[in-house]
C-alpha cells in the first residue's frame, strides 16, 4: 500500500460510530491514510430527514449516538458498494446476522488487496450447528485476509473518551502495524497479537462465562465461588481454543480480550445481569430478555448451546463441565443451584 | 510407615476453618494420625480459658462461634507441646508472630518435619525488601515450608460456600499429602511446585487492588478498572519472571492468581482503603486504622517494599503502574497519573 490507506467503516451503530471518531481523527491525522473516511449508514428517516444528511451536515449520529460529534471527513454513504469500493481498509461492525448478505453485495466489487477487520462480537451457527467465527465468514465470501478487533470496550465509554484498552487479533504481521495505527488512541489502547482466532473466541465464550457468574450472584454464593466460576469458566475457553483453534498461545488471554474483557463482562455484562435475575425471579431467559432488554436476544445463551454441540460433537461435554452445566441450566434441564456441583470434579481439580 | 502427625499453630478464623477440613481428612485417611493439635493463643472468654471452651464444645466461640470442630482437633497453649510430634506442621498465624513462633520451635521439632503456611503477607528482609513467609519459616526452623493461598475468604469456606485454594509445594513426596489434607467437598485445591510464584502472588495482589479502589473511588468506569486489573495482572507476571525466576505462566491461571486478585479488585479490604482515601482525602495512615483493623498487610506498603525492590533494580520504569500506585500513596504523584500510566506502559514486555 504505497498509495495513502483508503477506510471504509460499514456500520453506523452505537460501537460503529463511537469508533468512527477514533478512526476519522487518525485518518486525518496521520499522512499514511487518506483523510476521507466513508461509513456506510443503513438509510433511515429521521424527523422526515434522511440520517446520511444528518451526519453529513451536523457530523452527528443522532440515532445511535447522540451527544458526540464525528470528525467532519467521516462521511456517511447510503450505498454499501459506493462505501467500499475504494476501501483498502474495510471496517465491519454490523450486526452478524447482516454479515453474509453484505458480503455477497460486495463480492467482486471492492479492491481485491483490500483487507477486512470485524469488530463484531458474537458468531454465527455454523452449517449444522457450531460456531463459525465472523472473521471468518468474511474470509470466505469476500476472500480477503479478515483481522479483528476486541476487548473490554463499551461503545458509550469509548465515545466518551474513557480509558480503555483493547486487543487486535492479525494473522497477517504486515497488517499490524497500519490497524494500530488506524485504531490506536490517547484513551484507546491497542495491542495487536497474531492469534486472531483465540481473540474472537473469548469475545464470544465470556459471554457463556458471564451467565455462570450472574447464577451465583443470584444464588448468592459469595466473592470466592464467584471468582472461582471466572477461573474455571477462563480455563475451559483456553482449552476450548486449544481443541478447536489450536496453536494459539497463552498469553493472549492475558490481553484485554481474553482475561479483562471476561472480569468486566462478569462483574458489569448484561448476561451477568439477566442470568442473576433468572435464578432470583424463577422468569424464563425469553421473559427476561423482554423485561430487562427490550427484547434484544443475549449472547450468553444461544453460544452455550452452539459451544455444547460441538462439544458433544467430540465426546467433550465431561471436559467442559462449567459450559455444560450452563448450557443445561439455560435450557432448564438442570437446576441453577446444580451448577456447583458439576464444577465440583472439575479436571482443573484433578 | 509411621502415621504422619498434623499440627495447626494458631486458631483465628482462617485457621480454625481450616482446622475443620483437616481433622475430617485425617480422620478418613489410612496415612494420618487421627488426633490433630491446634495452638491456641490463650484468652479468658466469660471467666473460661479459650482452649476449654474449644476441647469441651468445639467451638471457637472468640473466632469462629457459628463453627464445630470435629473432636479430634485439641486445642493447646503451648505452642511446642502442640508441634513437638507433627510431620507437618501448619502456620496460620499473623505473619508478624512468626518469627518469635519459630524461635521457639527451633530444635524443638521433628527435624524432618514439613510447614505449611497459609499466611497472607511477608515481612521485611534486613535490607528492607520483601521477605516471603516460607522463606523466614524455611530459615529460621531448617524445614522445608509449603505455602497454601487462593481465593478464601474464611467465612465463605467456613459456610461451605464452593471455593478453591492453590498449595505451592516444596516437597515432590508431599504433592498428593497436603492436596488431600486441606481440600474438601466445597474447597478445591490444586498443587503446583511452584511455591514462589503462588505466594508472590498473593502479596501483589494488595497493590492491584489498592490500584483497583483509587479507580473506583475515581468513578472510572469498567473498562478502565479491567484495565488496571490487567496491566497490574502483567506487572505480577513480570515480577515473578525478575525476582523469583523459573515460575511458570500456567500457575498465574490458578486460583492464587486470576481469582485471587478478582476477588481483592471486586471485594477486598485493600480495595476498599483505597477509595475511602480517593474520596476521603483522609491520608492512608489515619485510614489504614479505622477502617481496616487486622494484621495483614495492605496495598500502600506492599507497594513501598516492592518499590524498594524494583528501585534497587532500576526496574520502577518497568513496572509503572506497581511504581504509580506507590508514588500515589506517597504523595508524589496525583491520582490523575493512574490512568497516565496505563496509556503509555509499554505492551513489548
Amino acid at each position: 500500500m504505497a498509495e495513502k490507506v483508503n477506510v471504509c467503516i460499514v456500520g453506523s451503530g452505537n460501537w460503529g460510530s463511537a469508533i468512527a471518531k477514533i478512526v476519522g481523527a487518525n485518518a486525518s491525522a496521520l499522512p499514511e491514510f487518506e483523510e476521507r473516511v466513508t461509513m456506510f449508514v443503513y438509510e433511515e428517516m429521521i424527523d422526515g430527514k434522511k440520517l446520511t444528511e444528518i451526519i453529513n451536515e451536523t457530523h452527528e449520529n443522532v440515532k445511535y449516538l447522540k451527544g458526540h460529534k464525528l470528525p467532519p471527513n467521516v462521511v456517511a454513504v447510503p450505498d454499501l458498494v459506493e462505501a467500499a469500493k475504494n476501501a483498502d481498509i474495510l471496517i465491519f461492525v454490523v450486526p452478524h446476522q447482516f454479515i453474509p448478505n453484505f458480503c455477497k453485495q460486495l463480492l467482486g466489487k471492492i479492491k481485491p488487496n483490500a483487507i477486512a477487520i470485524s469488530l463484531i462480537k458474537g458468531f454465527d451457527k455454523a452449517e449444522g450447528g457450531g460456531i463459525d467465527l465472523i472473521s471468518h465468514i468474511i474470509t470466505r465470501h469476500l476472500k480477503i485476509p479478515c483481522a479483528v478487533l476486541m476487548g473490554a470496550n463499551l461503545a458509550n465509554e469509548v465515545a466518551e473518551g474513557n480509558f480503555c484498552e483493547t486487543t487486535i487479533g492479525c494473522t497477517d504481521k504486515k497488517y499490524g502495524k497500519v490497524l494500530r495505527d488506524l485504531f490506536q488512541a490517547n484513551h484507546f489502547r491497542v495491542v495487536v497479537v497474531e492469534d486472531s482466532d483465540a481473540v474472537e473466541v473469548c469475545g464470544a465464550l465470556k459471554n457463556i462465562v458471564a451467565c455462570g457468574a450472574g447464577f451465583v450472584d443470584g444464588l448468592k454464593l459469595g466473592d470466592n465461588t464467584k471468582a472461582a466460576v471466572i477461573r474455571l469458566g477462563l480455563m475451559e475457553m483456553i482449552r476450548f481454543v486449544e481443541v478447536f483453534y489450536p496453536g494459539s498461545k497463552l498469553s493472549t488471554f492475558f490481553e484485554s480480550c481474553g482475561v479483562a474483557d471476561l472480569i468486566t463482562t462478569c462483574y458489569g455484562g448484561r448476561n451477568r445481569r439477566v442470568s442473576e435475575a433468572f435464578v432470583t425471579s424463577g422468569k424464563t431467559i425469553e421473559e427476561l430478555e423482554k423485561e430487562m432488554l427490550n427484547g434484544q436476544k443475549l449472547q450468553g445463551p444461544p453460544t452455550a448451546e452452539e459451544v455444547n454441540y460441538m462439544l458433544k460433537n467430540k465426546g467433550l461435554e465431561d471436559k467442559f463441565p462449567l459450559f455444560t452445566a450452563i448450557h443445561k441450566i439455560c435450557t432448564n434441564q438442570l437446576k441453577p443451584k446444580d451448577l456447583i456441583d458439576c464444577i465440583r470434579n472439575h479436571p482443573e481439580h484433578m | 510407615m509411621d502415621l504422619l502427625n498434623v499440627c495447626i499453630i494458631g486458631s483465628g478464623n482462617w485457621a480454625t476453618t481450616i482446622a475443620r477440613n483437616v481433622g475430617i481428612n485425617v480422620v478418613n485417611s489410612q496415612f494420618m494420625e487421627n488426633k490433630v493439635n491446634m495452638y491456641v493463643y490463650e484468652e479468658i472468654i466469660d471467666g473460661r480459658k479459650l482452649t476449654d471452651i474449644i476441647n469441651t464444645t468445639h467451638i471457637n466461640v472468640k473466632y469462629m462461634p457459628d463453627y464445630v470442630l470435629p473432636s479430634n482437633v485439641v486445642a493447646y497453649d503451648d505452642v511446642v507441646t502442640t508441634a513437638r510430634d507433627a510431620d507437618i506442621i501448619v502456620f496460620a498465624i499473623p505473619p508478624t508472630f512468626v518469627s518469635s513462633c519459630c524461635k521457639t520451635l527451633l530444635g524443638k521439632i521433628k527435624p524432618m518435619a514439613h510447614a505449611v503456611s497459609l499466611i497472607k503477607g511477608f515481612e521485611r528482609n534486613d535490607d528492607g525488601q520483601i521477605l516471603l513467609i516460607s522463606h523466614l519459616i524455611m530459615r529460621q526452623l531448617k524445614i522445608p515450608c509449603s505455602v497454601l493461598v487462593g481465593c478464601n475468604l474464611a467465612h465463605e469456606i467456613a459456610h461451605n460456600n464452593f471455593a478453591e485454594g492453590t498449595i505451592g509445594c516444596r516437597d515432590q513426596k508431599y504433592l498428593r499429602i497436603l492436596s488431600d489434607l486441606f481440600k474438601s467437598e466445597t474447597f478445591r485445591v490444586v498443587v503446583t511446585d511452584d511455591a514462589d510464584c503462588v505466594e508472590i502472588c498473593a502479596t501483589l495482589r494488595n497493590i492491584i487492588a489498592f490500584g483497583a479502589g483509587l479507580a473506583d473511588g475515581l468513578d472510572f468506569n469498567e473498562n478502565t478498572k479491567a484495565g488496571i486489573i490487567r496491566r497490574g495482572f502483567l506487572e505480577t507476571l513480570q515480577f515473578v519472571d525478575v525476582f523469583y525466576p523459573g515460575s511458570r505462566l500456567a500457575t498465574f491461571f490458578e486460583s492464587c492468581g486470576i481469582s485471587d486478585l478478582v476477588t481483592s479488585c471486586y471485594a477486598n479490604r485493600n480495595r476498599r482503603l483505597a477509595e475511602a482515601f480517593v474520596k476521603t482525602g483522609r491520608p492512608l495512615s489515619e485510614l489504614e486504622h479505622v477502617l481496616i483493623p487486622g494484621h495483614e498487610p495492605l496495598g500502600p506498603v506492599t507497594s513501598e517494599l516492592i518499590n524498594l525492590m524494583l528501585k534497587k533494580k532500576g526496574l520502577e520504569e518497568k513496572f509503572p503502574l506497581f511504581t504509580a500506585i506507590y508514588r500515589i500513596c506517597t504523595g508524589a504523584y496525583p491520582l490523575s497519573r493512574l490512568v497516565e500510566t496505563l496509556r503509555f506502559a509499554r505492551e513489548d514486555m
